[in-house]
């Protein structure tokens, strides 16, 4: 795409204000005096000359000067709708408003030169056109190098050649009365054929794919670096939980089984908190050793096990717990002294728990 | 440069909740990975290829450590000395037995096996113990190039002891919060990523680069999308044409809601624009509507084909001056091109002396005038600073947020006074003449050079 859909309703106008200048101009043009008669010098200031003086005007604005071009011309027209004025500040916000102008201005351009083709043959086919030249300077033999030089281009196509002999016969001069000469004035439509493909078509078609190329390189500049995070795994989340009661109190005798090794100091503050009395103690969990842990996968009476109530639980702790009963007790402390569980890290055990039936999560005020 | 072969790989490792998919959200820039303060909430591993453009690396984000112990001791099973203990990584992740007993390991592990490095992360606010030695020993069996990053997710009280165990397993050892490590802690980490294994190097120096750019682009693209907005809602009008000058002014209502509506809804699509240039697609914004001034309703009079008049007498020269130019043209340049000068003329001084006579003509009952009710442009002088107010606000706030972080931005229009304090002197003027001549409906050709002074001192800033 050459243009942004945000600069389309301005391009449209403008190619169709290059339609409209092409048909008009071409047809006054063409369409000649009375006679039929049509300079063929005019045609080719207009179809060669311009083109290429246009084109290099608008490209070396681009390049040196303010980008002075027919389609920034046609912008400060005061007849644009609100939302086409709109469209015209944002393009001039843009970094390559430069090229778009640029761009629209090649498009118009082509279309002016697309509309000239449709007039040109569109007359030929329906009127006489008598292509004549004049001149108050120049002979044949002077203007032919230049034409010659002109048709270059197109060398394999021997019928849009201009002649000397052509030349020749085609002068005209207003006061002569020339009726009933050699009727060879439409030979020249060929070479002016040639020269607006030539000259207006290619020449503009070409400036519009460079400057296209242009475009979409300053657009990948300025987007080619953006990041893409491509996730190339399937998400495997559990969402479904139930939370289990929180117990303030044991109500049993109890085997202590220190699961994160907390500190004599704090066992001690634990036990005196709880209405019933400590028969054992364990060891189990990553701090035990193999026997230890043996020995504690094996009891049968209740436990009370105590853990880290910040670290989540673990499925080496699930595995333990599946053959036991008892009470957990997840605490939380700083130095010496407990703090209170936070909420987010008390309803990961509450979800633990709720997966164990033969146990309880204990949480002791007052600690 | 082949990206794949030389592509980066990093598996996220660590105990469950301990950030490691908070790491991973921010690395990727990817604001859709899930975080949740669940734990085992990922089972699977998760592979995330960054692409910055011109190279890339993946980042794994893996389930937590579950059976650290049991694992430790089925490998000292399997390995009697240590040439043998990466062999029985291998071993354990192939064995179909482990693959039932300890799934989250098998699952952790086997990127390790394929090749990536090893990211360990730990919670730097809470104390260190020695249940994670049994962990931080299987990676070091794997002989993976591996880093710790501690994350103080709550604090830093326990930073230095953290750092004093995890020096004696690991290669690199950083502190990096992805809540709130900037982009140049973020570049920082993926230079130290860089020193982990010497042929991804070339790739995350591209990386860096890449991102720098990335960086760049984002203002650039951000400073664009400022100017087209005040443009917009500086220009925009909303109008409707009616008969009677009483009919324009009953529609005010409704023009006043249809106007509002769009100029909020536009502003709104910008900050959407916005978020999405900086990868923050979930984001939500809790923003007081823009406030919009009540005196902008007006009607006036309208002509033939919806132009007012000296939109007619400009059509009218232009109709006039392509008709004699025609004539000139058919004779050949004879007139001296008279038809086109006084075609324009002719033109353009019946429209402006006629103009006010179509008001009330009707061709075949179809009337020719009448009244235009409009709402906007805008015309309160202060418009344009809130508009830049709000935006530079929400650009800064982008600039500053992580992707793991998912709480909503609040707007504010507060803090252009002290950007524009910051601006030279000589900046402050344009500003001002730009905002004017936003408000005047007047071209403003350097509007990028004048915000981009703005988002300078907002990059300052940050």
């Amino acid at each position: 795409m050459f243009v942004t859909h945000s600069q389309a309703s301005t391009t449209k106008a403008i190619i169709i204000v290059g339609l409209f200048l092409g048909f008009i101009l071409s047809w006054g043009l063409i369409g000649g005096d009375e006679q039929g008669r049509v300079n063929v010098l005019h045609l080719v200031v207009i179809y060669v000359f311009l083109p290429i003086i246009s084109l290099f005007i608008s490209t070396s604005s681009l390049l040196f000067g303010k980008n002075w071009n027919f389609a920034k011309l046609v912008s400060y027209i005061p007849l644009w709708s609100k939302s086409q004025q709109q469209e015209f500040l944002r393009l001039t916000q843009q970094k390559n408003a430069k090229l778009i102008f640029f761009l629209q201005s090649q498009l118009a351009a082509l279309s002016f030169s697309f509309a000239s083709l449709i007039v040109l043959l569109l007359l030929l086919v329906t009127t006489d056109v008598n292509f004549i030249w004049r001149s108050t300077l120049l002979d044949a033999e002077q203007i032919f190098p230049l034409l010659s030089w002109l048709a270059n281009p197109w060398e394999f196509w021997h019928s849009a050649q201009p002649s000397l002999d052509l030349l020749s016969e085609t002068q005209d001069s207003r006061i002569i009365f020339q009726k009933g000469r050699k009727s060879n004035f439409g030979d020249w439509w060929q070479f002016i054929l040639a020269a607006q493909l030539c000259y207006a078509f290619l020449l503009r078609f070409i400036s519009i794919v460079v400057c296209s190329i242009f475009i979409r390189i300053s657009a990948k500049q300025s987007s080619s670096i953006h990041l893409v995070s491509n996730n190339q795994s399937q998400k495997n989340h559990k969402q479904d939980f139930k939370l289990a009661e929180v117990i303030n109190q044991i109500n049993a005798d109890y085997s202590l089984n220190n699961w994160c090794g907390i500190d004599e100091n704090k066992l001690q503050r634990i036990e005196a908190k709880l209405k019933h009395s400590k028969i054992a103690e364990l060891n189990a969990g990553p701090l035990a050793t193999h026997s230890e842990q043996m020995v504690a996968e094996r009891w049968q009476e209740t436990q009370l096990i105590i853990v880290k109530g910040w670290e989540p639980p673990l499925a080496e702790l699930s595995d333990f717990m599946q053959n036991g009963k008892g009470y957990l007790l997840p605490l939380d402390w700083r130095e010496d002294s407990f703090r209170k569980l936070k909420n987010t890290h008390l309803n990961e055990w509450r979800r633990f728990i709720a997966q164990l039936p033969d146990w309880q999560l204990l949480q002791l005020e007052d600690l | 440069m082949n990206l794949n072969r030389t592509r980066a790989s990093f598996a996220v490792v660590g105990h469950p909740n301990k950030g490691k998919s908070s790491i991973v959200s921010t690395l990727a820039r990817d604001d859709s990975i899930a975080i949740s303060q669940q734990s085992g909430t990922t089972t699977q591993s998760n592979r995330y290829k960054i692409d910055t453009g011109h190279a890339g690396f993946e980042l794994i984000d893996t389930p937590g450590f579950q059976r650290p112990k049991k694992v430790l001791h089925w490998l000292k099973q399997h390995a009697d000395s240590a040439d043998q203990r990466a062999l029985a990584v291998e071993k354990f992740i192939s064995d179909q037995d482990c693959q039932l007993k300890f799934p989250d390991e098998v699952e952790l592990l086997t990127p390790l096996v394929k090749g990536a490095a090893i990211l360990y992360v730990v919670d730097g606010s809470r104390p260190y113990g020695v249940e994670y030695e049994a962990e931080m020993e299987i990676l070091r069996w794997t002989g993976r190039p591996s880093m710790a990053l501690i994350n103080p997710i709550e604090n830093d009280d326990y930073i230095e002891s953290w750092k004093n165990a995890l020096e004696q397993f690991f290669k690199i050892v950083r502190v990096f919060n992805p809540m709130q490590a900037d982009f140049s802690k973020q570049k920082a980490l993926l230079d130290a990523f860089a020193h982990l294994e010497p042929s991804w190097q070339p790739t995350l120096k591209q990386v860096i680069e890449d991102l720098e750019n990335h960086q760049q682009a984002i203002t650039s693209q951000s400073l664009e999308l400022l100017s087209r907005l005040l443009i917009d809602l500086c220009s925009y009008q909303y109008q409707q044409k009616v008969l009677t000058e009483s009919q324009a002014k009953a529609l005010q209502p409704v023009l006043t809601k249809k106007y509002n509506h769009w100029m909020r809804n536009k502003e709104q699509a910008a900050f959407k624009e916005l978020c999405n240039f900086f990868s923050h697609h979930q984001c939500s914004l809790e923003s007081k509507e823009i406030v919009l001034p009540p005196d902008l309703f007006d009607s006036e009079q309208w002509y033939a084909w919806g132009l007012n008049k000296k939109q007619l007498a400009t059509v009218s020269a232009m109709t006039g001056a392509a008709a004699g130019a025609a004539i000139d043209l058919a004779v050949a340049g004879h007139s001296f091109m008279l038809g086109a000068i006084g075609g324009g003329i002719l033109g353009f001084g019946g429209a402006w002396l006629g103009a006010d006579k179509l008001t009330t003509a009707s061709i075949k009952g179809l009337p020719l005038g009448g009244f235009q009710a409009c709402m906007g442009p805008m015309k309160n002088k202060n418009f344009p600073y809130v508009v830049i107010g709000r935006f530079l606000y929400l650009f800064q706030q982008l600039k500053l947020k992580n992707h793991a972080d998912r709480s909503s931005i609040i707007m504010s229009e507060s803090g252009l006074q002290e950007k524009i304090e910051r601006m030279q002197k000589d900046e402050t003027k344009e500003l001002h003449i730009a905002c004017k001549n936003l408000i005047s409906q007047k071209p403003v050709a350097n509007l990028l050079s004048v915000l981009q002074s703005l988002f300078d001192s907002v990059t300052l800033q940050v």
